[in-house]
C-alpha cells in the first residue's frame, strides 16, 4: 500500500512542476523556528535573507518561532490550511512523527545533488529518514552535560563526579555543607535519564526483526531507574519538588543559586543567562560529561533538529533551496553558534571555540559518544504524548510498586512502538 | 436545540406555542402561511444563525466521531478519513482509564456544584440580612473574585500552594505538628488527583460561589416578608422558614442556578490546564481534559476519539439539562 504521505507528496511535486511560474513569484517564504526568539538567531536570519536574495531579490523571509511544546498544535493548524510554513525546523526524534503525519516534502529528489549532506554525521542523516526516504535534513546538535557549580566544589575541596556514587556523595555534601540540594533529578527528563539506562548497559527498546520490544524491565535498565528515582526517594539528594517537573525547573533553580548540580544541553547557559539576578554566577558554573555508574562517562542522547519542507508548500522547488542555504557548510555553523549547539558536521567539532567554554568543551567531548531514541514515529508518542517513562519515573518517585510500574510501562511501550502507522 | 424552520416539525412544546400565536381564525390549514407569520420570520434570521454557529458543528462533532481522523486527513489532496464505525465508542467504553476519568469528573463536579451552591446560598442570605452599606463591601468584594480572570486565578492558587515557596505550605508549617502535622515544606499539591482537585475545587468555588449569591439575594427581594412573619408567628427557626418558605419560592430559581452550574464544571479546563501544567500526568485528567488532549495535545492528534468523548459529554450535559427541563414544566414553574 502506498503511504498516503507519498501519494500527496508526489502529487504536489506534479502539482508543482505543472505550475512552475508560480515557482518564479514567490513573494516571502515561511520559516518555522524552534524555541524562543533572540536577537543573535533574528540576525542570523537576516543574514539567510540577504543570501538568498543575491539569487531572488524579490523574496522576503518571514521567520516564525514556536514554542517547542506547541510544535503539534501549531502544525495543526498548519494541516487545516491555516497559517503554514514553507521551510520548518523540526526536533530530530520526530522527524519520523512528522513525515507520518504527512507534515514533511520528501526530499531524496532534491538532496540527491546536494554534496554537504555527505559530509554530515551519517548517522543523523539516517535519524533523518522515515522508512528508507530523507524527509529531515541535520541541522545542529547538542548533548546534555552535568553542570555543577565549580566554587561550592572548590570550597569543599571535591572532585565533580565521575561515577554514581561520587554523584551520590558530592550531592550530599553540598546539601550539607552549603544548605542547598546537591542535585536536581527532575522525572520527566526522558533524554536525561536515558544517559543512566544507557551507560549502565540497558536500553529502552530495541528492535528485532521489525518489532519493538520495550526494555523497561530488563535488570540493567531497572537498576539505573531505581538508581535515578532513588535519589529522591533514598539517598533524598534531590528534592521532591522535582517530581513530576522538567529540566526547566532545575535551570530556574540553578540560576537562582538554589542547586548544586543538575543535567542539561549546552543551550542552558544562554537560558540561565536570561534568568539569573546576579551574572557573576553564571562564571562559576562550569561542567563535566555525565556520569556513569563506574567512572566512565554515559552515552548521551544526540539531541538536536532537523530542517523539512512543508508538504503543502507552494515553492517546493524554492523551499529546498532556502533549506540548503540554512544547512550547509556556512548556514548549519551559524546557527548552531547563535542557538548554543554544535554543527552537524563531525570535522568541526574539534574546533579551538569549542574548547574555550567548559560547557562546550564538555559537551563536544560526549559529541562522540551519542545514542539515539527508537526509530519509529510512535516514539514521539510514547515519549511525547504518553509520557510512558517519565511517568513511570513519577510514579516511582511517589512512591508506588516499582515492579508494577515498569511491567505496565513496558507493556504500554512495547504496544506504543509497534502500532501500525498507516 | 435549534431547529431550521423550513424542514423541522415542530416540537410539542412549540405546537402549543404557536397554536397561541396564530391568530384565530386564520387559515390554520395552510402551513406555509402559519410559517410565514410574523413571529416565525422575526426569529428566523436567529434560528439560521444558531444552526450556523452551534448545532452545525455539533453534526460535525459527531460526524467525525465515526471516522479514524488524524492531522494527514487534512492536507488538500490527502485521503479521505476512514469510516471506522462506532470502534472509538467501543475503545472508549471498554477503556478503564475512560470511567476513572469519568469518575473523577462526575465526584469532582459534584463537589464544586455543592459547594458552590450551599456557599453562595448562604452569603446570599447573609447579604439579604445585612445594613446596605455593608451587603455593598460584601457585594464589591465577591464582584472582584468573580471578575479576576481565570488563567489569573489559577496563576496565583497555583503560586500560593506551591511546595518549597508557597505561603499555604509556609502557614501550615508554622501551625503547631499536634494539629496539621508535619513536613509541609515538602508536600506537593499538584501531583496526586486527591491534593490537585481539591485546589481545583476551591479556586472553581472561589469564583463561582458569588454568582450564586447575587441570584439568591435577587430572588429573596421578591419574596414578601409576611411570609416571613406568619412562619415566625407559627414558631418557625430560621432553618425551617428557610425550607418551608425561601425554598419553595426559589426553586425554579435554584433549579436553574444547579443546572447552569453542572454544566459550567463538567466543562472546567483552564483551572485545570494551570494547575496540571501539561499532560502528563494522566491521573488527575478530568473529560474536557481528555478531549483537548486526543484531539489536540496528541502526537498526532486523534480528532475521532476526541469527537467520541465530546458526544458522550455533550449527551451527559443534555440529559441533566433535559431531565430537569422536564420537571420543571410538569411543575408548571418555568415562568
Amino acid at each position: 500500500m502506498r503511504l498516503p504521505s507519498v501519494a500527496a507528496a508526489s502529487v504536489l511535486l506534479l502539482f508543482a512542476s505543472a505550475c512552475s511560474s508560480s515557482e518564479d513569484t514567490a513573494d516571502s517564504l515561511t520559516v518555522w523556528v524552534m524555541g524562543d526568539s533572540t536577537d543573535e538567531r533574528v540576525e542570523y536570519f537576516d543574514g539567510i535573507e540577504e543570501r538568498y536574495q543575491e539569487d531572488y531579490p524579490e523574496t522576503t523571509l518571514d521567520v516564525e518561532f514556536i514554542p517547542w511544546e506547541d510544535a503539534q498544535e501549531s502544525l495543526n493548524t498548519a494541516m487545516g490550511g491555516g497559517d503554514a510554513p514553507d521551510v520548518l525546523e523540526v526536533g530530530n526524534d520526530q522527524v519520523g512523527n512528522w513525515a507520518a503525519q504527512g507534515a514533511l516534502l520528501e526530499l531524496d529528489e532534491h538532496a540527491g545533488d546536494w554534496d554537504a549532506l555527505d559530509d554530515m554525521d551519517q548517522e543523523a542523516v539516517d535519524y533523518g529518514k522515515y522508512e528508507g526516504t530523507q524527509y529531515g535534513i541535520p541541522w545542529y546538535s547538542g548533548v546534555r552535560v552535568l553542570y555543577y557549580r565549580a566554587d561550592w566544589f572548590t570550597d569543599l575541596g571535591i572532585e565533580p563526579p565521575q561515577s554514581w556514587e561520587e554523584l551520590v556523595d558530592t550531592a550530599g555534601e553540598i546539601e550539607s555543607e552549603k544548605d542547598t540540594p546537591g542535585f536536581a533529578a527532575p522525572t520527566d527528563f526522558t533524554n536525561g535519564i536515558a544517559s543512566f539506562v544507557w551507560s549502565n548497559g540497558g536500553e529502552i527498546a530495541t528492535q528485532e526483526d521489525g518489532e519493538w520490544q520495550g526494555q523497561l524491565t530488563s535488570s540493567e535498565t531497572r537498576e539505573a531507574i531505581d538508581f535515578y528515582s532513588g535519589l529522591t526517594t533514598e539517598e533524598e539528594v534531590s528534592p521532591k519538588a522535582y517530581v513530576g517537573e522538567n529540566e526547566l525547573t532545575a535551570l530556574d533553580d540553578m540560576a537562582a543559586g538554589q542547586l548544586g548540580m543538575y543535567i542539561d544541553g549546552p543551550w542552558a547557559m544562554t537560558q540561565m543567562e536570561e534568568k539569573v539576578d546576579d551574572p557573576e554566577l553564571l562564571e562559576n558554573i562550569s561542567a563535566t560529561p555525565i556520569p556513569g555508574p563506574d567512572g566512565d562517562p554515559a552515552p548521551v542522547f544526540a539531541g538536536g533538529s532537523a530542517l523539512g519542507v512543508f508538504s503543502a508548500t507552494e515553492h517546493p522547488e524554492r523551499a529546498f533551496e532556502l533549506l540548503t542555504l540554512l544547512g550547509d557548510k556556512e548556514g548549519g555553523p551559524g546557527y548552531a553558534d547563535v542557538a548554543e549547539f554544535f554543527p552537524a558536521y563531525p570535522e568541526m567539532l574539534d574546533d579551538e571555540k569549542y574548547q574555550q567554554e567548559p560547557a562546550t568543551a564538555a559537551a563536544a567531548e560526549a559529541m562522540k559518544n551519542t545514542k539515539f531514541f527508537p526509530a519509529t514515529p510512535n516514539w514521539n508518542a510514547a515519549d511525547q504524548d504518553k509520557k510512558i517513562l517519565p511517568g513511570a519515573m513519577l510514579d516511582i518517585a511517589k512512591g508506588e510498586d516499582p515492579d508494577e510500574v515498569l511491567q505496565e510501562a513496558n507493556e504500554e511501550l512495547t504496544s506504543t512502538l509497534n502500532e501500525q502507522v498507516e | 436545540m435549534a431547529q431550521t424552520p423550513e424542514t423541522v416539525r415542530p416540537a410539542e412544546e412549540s405546537e402549543t406555542a404557536e397554536t397561541r400565536t396564530t391568530p384565530r381564525g386564520g387559515p390554520q390549514g395552510n402551513r406555509w402561511n402559519r410559517w410565514l407569520s410574523p413571529p416565525y420570520l422575526l426569529i428566523a434570521p436567529a434560528l439560521v444563525l444558531l444552526t450556523g454557529v452551534l448545532f452545525w458543528p455539533i453534526v460535525q462533532m459527531v460526524w467525525n466521531s465515526f471516522y479514524e481522523y488524524s492531522t494527514r486527513h487534512l492536507l488538500p489532496n490527502s485521503p479521505p478519513a476512514e469510516w471506522v464505525g462506532v470502534q472509538h465508542y467501543t475503545d472508549l467504553l471498554s477503556d478503564p482509564q475512560f470511567w476513572t476519568i469519568l469518575r473523577n469528573t462526575v465526584l469532582v463536579c459534584g463537589a464544586m456544584v455543592v459547594l458552590t451552591m450551599v456557599l453562595g446560598t448562604l452569603v446570599g442570605l447573609l447579604l439579604n440580612r445585612l445594613p446596605n452599606w455593608f451587603s455593598t463591601v460584601v457585594g464589591i468584594g465577591m464582584m472582584l473574585a468573580w471578575a479576576t480572570p481565570v488563567i489569573s486565578a489559577s496563576m496565583i492558587y497555583k503560586w500560593l500552594f506551591e511546595d518549597r515557596s508557597g505561603l499555604v505550605n509556609h502557614m501550615l508549617a508554622a501551625l503547631p505538628d499536634w494539629l496539621v502535622g508535619s513536613g509541609w515544606l515538602e508536600y506537593q499539591w499538584f501531583l496526586d488527583p486527591l491534593p490537585l482537585f481539591s485546589v481545583l475545587v476551591l479556586i472553581i468555588v472561589w469564583q463561582a460561589f458569588p454568582f450564586i449569591a447575587l441570584s439568591v439575594l435577587a430572588g429573596l427581594k421578591s419574596i414578601p416578608g409576611e411570609l416571613y412573619e406568619a412562619a415566625r408567628v407559627d414558631g418557625a427557626g430560621a432553618w425551617r422558614s428557610f425550607w418551608a418558605v425561601t425554598f419553595p419560592m426559589l426553586r425554579p430559581l435554584f433549579a436553574l442556578l444547579l443546572i447552569l452550574q453542572i454544566i459550567w464544571d463538567l466543562r472546567v479546563f483552564t483551572q485545570l490546564y494551570i494547575l496540571a501544567g501539561g499532560f502528563q500526568n494522566e491521573s488527575v485528567y478530568l473529560l474536557s481534559y481528555y478531549i483537548y488532549q486526543q484531539g489536540f495535545s496528541a502526537s498526532p492528534p486523534n480528532y475521532g476519539m476526541g469527537s467520541a468523548i465530546a458526544v458522550v459529554m455533550t449527551v451527559m450535559i443534555l440529559g441533566i439539562t433535559a431531565y430537569y427541563l422536564r420537571i420543571m414544566i410538569r411543575q408548571g414553574e418555568t415562568r
